[in-house]
């Protein structure tokens, strides 16, 4: 029972992760003014069905504050209160409370502080006031959750003893001699059948209130005076009236107990308790039946059954019930994200298993096979296929995620007294979960930047021919095996003389540093950096965009900015769709075999050391490939490999150029932003699919590797990060050149 | 009820929170359990059972279909007619007591709510 328990409460978790987003998204039309009566339900509903699944679990703490909240919104959705800025915004924060309310009971948030909750408890309280001011009784009632208190759901002991609901015991009624009875008159009415209700029930229901001792000793006798003769019966009206004797006092039915039976139809059936002796009864034609309700309760029925409104519909269910319908109608299951993870670890292995088996041939020379070359590249297709679809199992809408940075915009346009509108697109756009999951504080700390830094207040737009509200764009969008994630503002633009000044200032560089416009514009990922001139509510929380530069980075993606003075910034991540697989160019050098990303890769050719390399005044190298100049990269070099390549070259220097010799291979590699870089490689062996295994978690992060992976023999291969690559090697070029321009000028 | 009957119940409610735990409840005091989660699903289960319900148990508050269309699209179908209806749930508003009993529920039952007390209502209705 404490397993299923467990399981209905990580339901109820799950479903609080569905409906927060909802109540945020139903807030955050609110705010918009979209005050349509579907979405006050909706945010009703988020809360009330969260607060009705802790009550079965007895969370305290989140019922009571859910329960004034859903108070406070029932005013919203009768129309007592009106949806104002503050309201909403009253709203927003107890969304908060319960939020963190609902990580506290699930052990993953730290206990909410009391005041905050108290707090909040006042604002809702005052929005229940306000809407009910009119007749304050009913405040009370309806803000103090005195009625209302949760009752963790016990399994235990479904029997029924005489204790009635209340815990009062029937034994209350001791004033009354043992032996006197208790006589129930009832007659139904028409309408006690069209509510499915049955005099039947009524007398079972009696039945089930003796005590075991006194089973049996219930006389039911059913007065027909009413019974129109055949010809005038209707079948749906009620025309009996049954009379019900049963033992009272000490240890017998007592009127509360008989009250209860008769809780629901008190208003569609008189009914009269009384304790025999105490009236007489007159019973003409009465047809006495003595109820053998242990026995033969079926002898009630056929009795009924004339003038109950129920005969044939009742009857047409088979006595034996077949095994319950399974609900085909529902299109989707629920499954635990762990049994995904599992799914994907093993189609990692079965990649290896594959490319290990594929190698294994190779050795054997039984790839000569093109019988066995098709099987294999079948089966090579099925393992990508399953792999795409496993990986579409994970994927997620970024939608939940946008949708919450509507609020953060919101708020932090509030905050900074600016007029911030926020665009979303291509919210539909699929990633993995795990992704999305870690996306949410970075692009929070972006979005609360972008507002902060790149938005001018209305005055200083309206100054500069803009209109008064800004604009955010957040765009989604697939590209080339990557998902890209832009943020795009109107705003004024990276103020580059400012950052270098603070950067100067905070030493993060040299006071002679000659810097690339896109160097400057990096500058503000650099730790401790921070050019807001005041410290405000929403960037001086202690976290830099350094932070949010690293959080990037361990999700595998990387961070790029384009800014234009007085137009606006882009921030573009470019993230992987996965975390778990790649394509990749296996590729050696200094001995080693590496993994380059495929994505990554433009073209493979060989050039000519003395043709095509040039060594640039500052020493470093560039390539011309197809007329166009990129900056080389010695990879073992780059790695501090030991350089057997260049061994080997200075061999071929000195013993003369060899015909070979003379050739580099090389890798043309290329960034999102669209910088390239020349690898220089010793070899390219074979094009896979490679699992990515996380070389931070087991060792630390390597500058250049972004992973490691285990390939078809056994032998583990660190994976390139093809982009620190590339940014190292550009930034070299980039800024000796600059220097050079700056002497030549000096 | 015949004794070697097994009691089958319908759930309605849009929370699956509770979907579980009125499951398990009802489950573990040995009913058949299929559930819907709306009005419309519930419909749709309600007439897809072979055998039809017992007794329904139906939420409220509910997307696309609450539970007072519910009970009226119960109630419109002349075999569904006399299927009880017990509703479940946190409103305690007397009008809407009312308004659900003129629609033709049978009961009602404060969520949260007590598996003793439910089992009661189901026996309270299925006799």
């Amino acid at each position: 029972m404490g397993d299923d328990m467990d399981d209905i409460l990580n339901i109820f978790f799950e479903e609080c992760d569905e409906l927060l987003p909802e109540l945020e998204r139903g807030l955050g039309e609110l705010s918009d003014n979209e005050t349509n009566p579907e979405t006050i339900n909706a945010i009703f509903r988020a809360v009330h069905s969260i607060k009705g699944g802790a009550a079965s679990f007895g969370l305290e703490r989140l019922v009571r504050f859910a329960h004034v909240y859903e108070s406070a919104l029932d005013c919203l959705r009768s129309g007592k209160v009106e949806p104002s800025a503050d309201t909403v915004r009253m709203f927003f924060l107890a969304m908060d409370v319960l939020s963190d309310l609902v990580a506290e009971a699930k052990q993953t948030g730290d206990a909410v502080d009391d005041q905050r909750i108290d707090e909040n408890l006042k604002n809702l309280e005052g929005i229940i006031q306000q809407g009910d001011g009119a007749s304050p009784a009913q405040v009370g009632e309806s803000v103090v959750p005195e009625g209302f208190t949760p009752v963790a759901v016990d399994f235990g002991g479904f029997g029924f003893d005489e204790t009635d609901e209340d815990g009062t015991s029937s034994q209350e009624d001791d004033a009354a001699p043992s032996m006197q009875r208790l006589r129930v008159v009832f007659s139904p009415h028409n309408e006690l059948y069209a509510r499915g209700d049955d005099a039947r029930n009524l007398l079972v229901g009696l039945k089930e209130l003796l005590p075991e001792e006194c089973a049996g000793e219930m006389d039911v006798t059913c007065r027909q005076d009413n019974l129109p003769t055949l010809g005038d019966i209707s079948a749906d009206d009620a025309y009996l009236t049954w009379e019900v004797l049963l033992p009272g006092g000490k240890g017998g039915v007592t009127p509360d107990d008989v009250n209860m039976v008769f809780e629901w139809v008190s208003d569609v059936c008189d009914v009269t308790i009384t304790h025999e002796g105490d009236e007489t009864v007159d019973e003409p034609n009465a047809a006495h039946a003595i109820m053998e309700v242990e026995t033969q309760p079926v002898v009630v029925n056929e009795e009924e059954k004339a003038p109950s409104p129920l005969p044939e519909e009742k009857e047409t269910a088979p006595l034996v019930s077949k095994p319950p319908r399974k609900r085909e109608q529902h299109a989707s299951i629920r499954v635990d994200i762990g049994r995904i993870g599992m799914l994907m670890d093993m189609v990692g292995e079965m990649v290896i298993g594959q490319a290990s088996l594929e190698s294994a041939l190779g050795k054997s020379g039984a790839l000569q096979d093109q019988e066995l070359l098709k099987r294999l590249a079948v089966i090579k297709s099925l393992t990508r296929d399953i792999q795409g679809a496993v990986m579409a199992i994970r994927a997620q809408s970024v939608r939940n995620v946008f949708q919450r940075m509507q609020r953060v915009v919101r708020e932090g346009s509030h905050l900074a007294g600016k007029d911030v509108a926020l665009i979303l697109e291509g919210e539909d756009t699929e990633v993995d979960r795990t992704l999305i999951e870690n996306l949410t504080d970075p692009l929070t700390h972006m979005l609360r930047n972008a507002i902060d830094h790149g938005i001018e207040t209305p005055e200083e737009r309206i100054a500069a021919g803009k209109p008064a509200q800004g604009t955010i764009r957040l765009t989604a969008r697939h590209r080339s095996g990557r998902i890209l994630i832009e943020i795009r503002d109107d705003g004024g633009g990276i103020n580059q003389k400012r950052v270098l000044q603070t950067a100067i200032k905070r030493g993060i560089v040299p006071p002679d540093a000659h810097l690339s416009e896109g160097e400057i514009n990096e500058l503000i990922f650099a730790p401790g950096f921070s050019t807001a001139e005041k410290v405000s509510d929403l960037s001086g929380r202690g976290v830099g965009m350094d932070v949010v530069k690293q959080a990037i980075h361990n999700l595998g993606g990387r961070v790029s900015i384009k800014s234009t003075p007085g137009k606006g910034t882009l921030f573009t991540l470019s993230l992987p769709l996965t975390l778990a697989v790649l394509d990749g160019m296996l590729i050696e050098c200094s001995g080693s075999t590496m993994v380059v990303p495929v994505s990554s890769v433009v073209e493979l050719v060989t050039v000519k050391i003395t043709e095509d390399v040039y060594v640039i005044p500052d020493g470093s190298r560039v390539v011309s490939v197809r007329g166009r100049c990129i900056p080389l990269i010695y990879l073992g070099e780059e790695l501090t490999l030991p350089d057997l390549g260049a061994e080997d070259r200075a061999a071929a220097e000195t013993m003369g150029a060899a015909d070979d010799s003379d050739q580099l291979i090389v890798l043309v590699v290329e960034n999102e932003a669209g910088a390239r870089a020349a690898l220089v490689v010793d070899g390219v062996r074979d094009q896979t699919q490679v699992v990515i295994k996380s070389i931070e978690k087991n060792y630390r992060q390597i500058k250049g590797v972004s992973a490691a992976t285990i390939l078809g023999d056994g032998s583990v291969s660190l994976i390139l990060d093809v982009s620190t690559l590339i940014v190292s090697a550009t930034k070299r070029v980039d800024t000796r050149a600059m220097e050079l321009h700056a002497e030549r000028a000096a | 009820m015949a004794d070697n009957q097994i009691v089958r119940v319908l759930t309605v409610d849009d929370s699956r929170t509770m979907q579980g735990v009125l499951r398990k409840a009802l489950a573990g005091a040995g009913y058949e359990v299929i559930q819907g989660e709306d009005g419309v699903e519930g419909l749709e289960v309600l007439e897809a059972a072979s055998p039809p319900p017992h007794v329904i148990i139906t939420d409220i508050n509910m997307p696309r279909m609450d539970g007072f269309q519910f009970i009226e699209a119960v109630r419109a179908v002349s075999v569904f007619r006399h299927i009880p209806i017990i509703c479940l749930t946190t409103e305690t508003d007397e009008e809407k007591k009312n308004r659900a009993r003129a629609l033709g529920a049978t009961g009602w039952i404060a969520k949260p709510f007590n598996a003793e007390k439910l089992v009661w209502a189901i026996r309270r209705v299925t006799a």
